[in-house]
């Protein structure tokens, strides 16, 4: 028998095809269902409990919707607020590396749900056009929302790979797998509690911390002319509009601690005012700790507590909060 | 365009469709559109390049055809040879050449300093230049008719499986297939699906899994000892046959399909028991266009064996000029040329060695060592290939050499974890199996093999965004 194309086509080519499709569904569903809900304390993880399609948080009760905190930032969000000393319905979402560009875009996300507790946003003085790692995103990827944030081409990302449902997890089933399977709760030394993840260190290490107050020394010097880098008004203005467009729920806008040394760092003006800005809302409250008396050994660097300092901040947060005890 | 994107998958689908559908005297049409757009997909402007490049050859070839003076001929071909070599000069070297002019310049004492071009690199230049130039010097040397046909000229210079990294053709060769009738064939057709699917599995699991631990040992090699400073070493050669390998399988799978038949660029080359044999197994095409058109017009080895040496150390030391504007790649072809002159100035002591020694009993054992001293031989060559700089290659031989075995578990995985580590190595051990099957199977086993690749594929893939093929850069 001839064998013709329409023979390569029905036996061999589309069969081949259908057992790559169905390869890429595998991988899809595994990651989606499997890996993702398994690894505790990574970014992905956390964004999918909150807002992925198979959300657990998602079924809330009535006390649930009330009050749960829901705590937004970037680095210095998720390490120093540690949520059991806040609250034990808080979740810490904070993402590294993620400046405005991103947390904008998770406070809309954050709107949209049911939920209807406090939402504790971490507020930077500097803000950068980024939004952390993309692969954090993948599992809440066909949201409107966060198409639109990785859209933004401030975030410049080949998104080729990832427009499409079969082909979004391609090359990263290895990396959800380590993620699986070496569980960041099975990691020793490392607190993973309510969306919190940080290493414990039993012995401060004074080397690394000097070498970050070197290079705060050495970066405040180059800005000694009074230069500084300047914040995005137009994601301050985006974040002022989503927040006064949802008077029903109450934001605290709170800054983490930073080390001392970071005061003679030059500040650009607008970022300075506009916490007070947005606190002219009424639905939003500004706390900024007096960390002054913070001793070295709280802080991992110049701009981000460790552990020991993570737990003062939150107890001392936790207790604000508890008491309703704000000061402008 | 990358053979390894999702642009490429939705374009040989369409491109395969309009060109199955086309009647055959528009089928070349059909590939020249495909293949400048396949160009022009990176970078539109400099297809002119490709144009200027292959409209000089065309007329040259042209003139040279029409003169009767041999002098004439000479002049045409050398004035066509010198642009040739210009627009490679000016777009990969002048940055190159004017940096050590101002250099010496310098260190001479002179204020005298050339202004740095920084030009960004044509995708493929060093392929399409070699194409065109063997096409004119072949002309004039009366090996293969004019072709007339504009199209099939410039399709000649285009076609798009071997526009960006070869393998490097001859008008013989190619153009003829050009005017063939294309006829269906189902093995051939099998065969070619089976060879992209190994060739993406070779570059996606392979190359770019090594990539990053081969850049880890590189970038940082005092943080590794010695050890896994020199598997980074044997890495980067398994990397490096992988991509380029790779890149050809996927080229030569494509053409298969379109019923082209390209020239083979690799055969088994750590396989070779020397390093004359490695040469004559590892990017083929490039390797005869050197013997035919520098090595044996400089004199081959017609005049005796230190003539032949020297003439060797040339065609190597311009083979390693060729694949970039660096020292390190001078020093890597001319090492290349110094292993085989070695080789065959201790041939005959090796042989009496081995019938002194009884050895000669054990062709196995000596063909064993022989792979394995010429694979230790490639590797070493492959760190000045491999590194940025000739201190970072000097750096990387010394972390080898220093002998310092102390290391930490982290270090053995080369900054990888042990999840990922674990997987490398047994899919090297698959790669490893791979070279074992045979030419000739089954169209169920080749449908089998497809499916078993297809899936490590689909799983093991590396997608990080910085997949470019290496050989895209020469």
């Amino acid at each position: 028998m001839r064998k013709t194309p329409a023979h390569f086509l029905a036996f061999y080519l589309l069969p081949l095809l259908a057992f790559a499709a169905l390869g890429l569904e595998l991988q899809y569903r595994g990651i989606m269902h499997v890996l993702v809900p398994g690894s505790e304390g990574e970014n992905h993880q956390r964004l999918a409990r909150f807002y992925g399609p198979n959300a657990p948080n998602k079924a809330l009760t009535a006390i649930e919707t009330d009050s749960t905190i829901i705590m937004l930032g970037s680095s210095r969000m998720h390490i120093s607020y540690y949520p059991p000393l806040i609250s034990s319905r808080a979740y810490n979402l904070g993402i590294d590396n993620c400046g405005l560009a991103g947390s904008n875009r998770l406070l809309e996300l954050e709107y949209a749900s049911d939920r209807k507790g406090p939402i504790i946003f971490n507020y930077d003085y500097m803000s950068w056009p980024r939004v952390g790692d993309v692969l954090s995103y993948l599992p809440i990827y066909d949201q409107a929302i966060i198409q639109k944030m990785l859209r933004d081409p401030e975030v410049n990302i080949d998104r080729s790979w990832y427009r499409y449902r079969l082909t979004r997890f391609y090359g990263l089933f290895e990396t959800y797998l380590s993620y699986y399977l070496l569980s960041n709760k099975a990691k020793k030394n490392t607190v993973v509690e309510q969306g919190y993840m940080n290493p414990v260190h039993e012995h401060w290490d004074r080397g690394p911390f000097d070498a970050s107050i070197a290079a705060r020394e050495a970066f405040n010097n180059m800005h000694r002319n009074g230069t500084y880098d300047v914040v995005s008004v137009f994601r301050q203005n985006e974040l002022y509009n989503l927040v006064s467009a949802h008077p029903e729920r109450k934001i605290y806008l709170i800054t983490a601690p930073l080390h001392c040394s970071i005061c003679e760092t030059p500040t650009d003006p607008n970022a300075l005012t506009f916490p007070y800005k947005l606190a002219g809302l009424k639905h939003v409250k500004f706390l900024e700790p007096n960390t002054s008396q913070y001793p070295d050994s709280f802080f991992h660097n110049t701009t981000h507590v460790n552990f020991h300092g993570a737990k003062a901040f939150s107890k001392w947060l936790g207790d604000t909060l508890r008491k309703g005890n704000f000061e402008r | 365009m990358l053979f390894n994107s999702v642009q490429f998958f939705v374009f040989l689908p369409v491109f395969l469709f309009c060109y199955f559908l086309s009647p055959h005297r528009f089928r070349w049409m059909v590939l020249l559109a495909a293949s400048i757009y396949f160009y022009m997909s990176w970078r539109p402007e400099y297809i002119l390049l490709i144009f200027f490049c292959a409209f000089l050859n065309y007329f040259s070839a042209i003139l040279i055809q029409q003169s009767v003076d041999d002098r004439r001929r000479k002049l045409i071909l050398t004035i066509s040879v010198i642009l040739n070599l210009s627009v490679i000069f000016v777009f990969k070297y002048l940055g190159f050449f004017t940096g050590i002019f101002n250099t010496a310049s310098s260190a001479a004492g002179s204020s005298l300093n050339l202004p740095m071009v920084n030009l960004l690199l044509p995708v493929g230049i060093s392929f399409f230049t070699f194409h065109t130039m063997s096409y004119t010097i072949d002309v004039y040397r009366k090996e293969i008719p004019l072709e007339k046909h504009v199209g099939y000229f410039i399709l000649f210079v285009v076609f798009w499986p071997m526009l960006l990294a070869g393998p490097i053709e001859r008008g013989a060769h190619l153009i003829p297939q050009f005017r063939k009738k294309y006829r269906w064939d189902f093995d051939r057709t099998v065969s070619g699906c089976q060879r992209i699917v190994f060739g993406l599995f070779k570059k996606a699991v392979i190359a770019d899994r090594l990539a990053p631990m081969v850049q880890t040992t590189y970038s940082q090699p005092e943080n590794f000892g010695s050890l896994a400073t020199f598997t980074a070493a044997v890495f980067f050669s398994i990397q490096i046959f992988c991509d380029f390998s790779g890149y050809c399988d996927i080229a030569l799978g494509c053409a298969q399909i379109l019923d082209f038949d390209l020239f083979e660029n690799f055969n088994k080359p750590y396989k070779a028991g020397s390093i004359r044999e490695f040469w004559s197994r590892w990017h083929m095409s490039l390797s005869r266009w050197f013997r035919d058109y520098v090595y044996i017009p400089l004199g081959g080895n017609r005049h005796g064996r230190l003539m032949q040496y020297r003439n060797l150390l040339i065609t190597f030391l311009v083979s390693g000029l060729w694949h970039g504007a660096n020292f390190t790649y001078i020093v890597w072809g001319g090492l290349h040329g110094l292993f085989q002159i070695a080789g065959s100035e201790t041939e005959p002591a090796k042989n009496r060695f081995y019938r002194f020694s009884g050895l000669s009993r054990f062709p196995g054992l000596i063909n064993a060592t022989g792979i394995l001293l010429t694979f230790l031989l490639v590797t070493f060559a492959w760190i000045f290939f491999r590194a940025q700089n000739i201190t970072q290659a000097l750096q990387i031989i010394a972390h080898i050499f220093r002998f310092k075995l102390n290391m930490g578990f982290k270090e053995i995985m080369l900054g990888e974890g042990l999840i990922r580590f674990t997987i490398t190595i047994g899919l090297l051990a698959i790669l490893l199996l791979s070279a074992f099957i045979p030419k000739k199977i089954s169209v169920l086993s080749s449908w089998l093999l497809s499916l078993f690749f297809l899936v490590l594929l689909i799983f093991f893939g590396i997608n990080d965004g910085n997949s470019a093929f290496i050989y895209f850069q020469f």
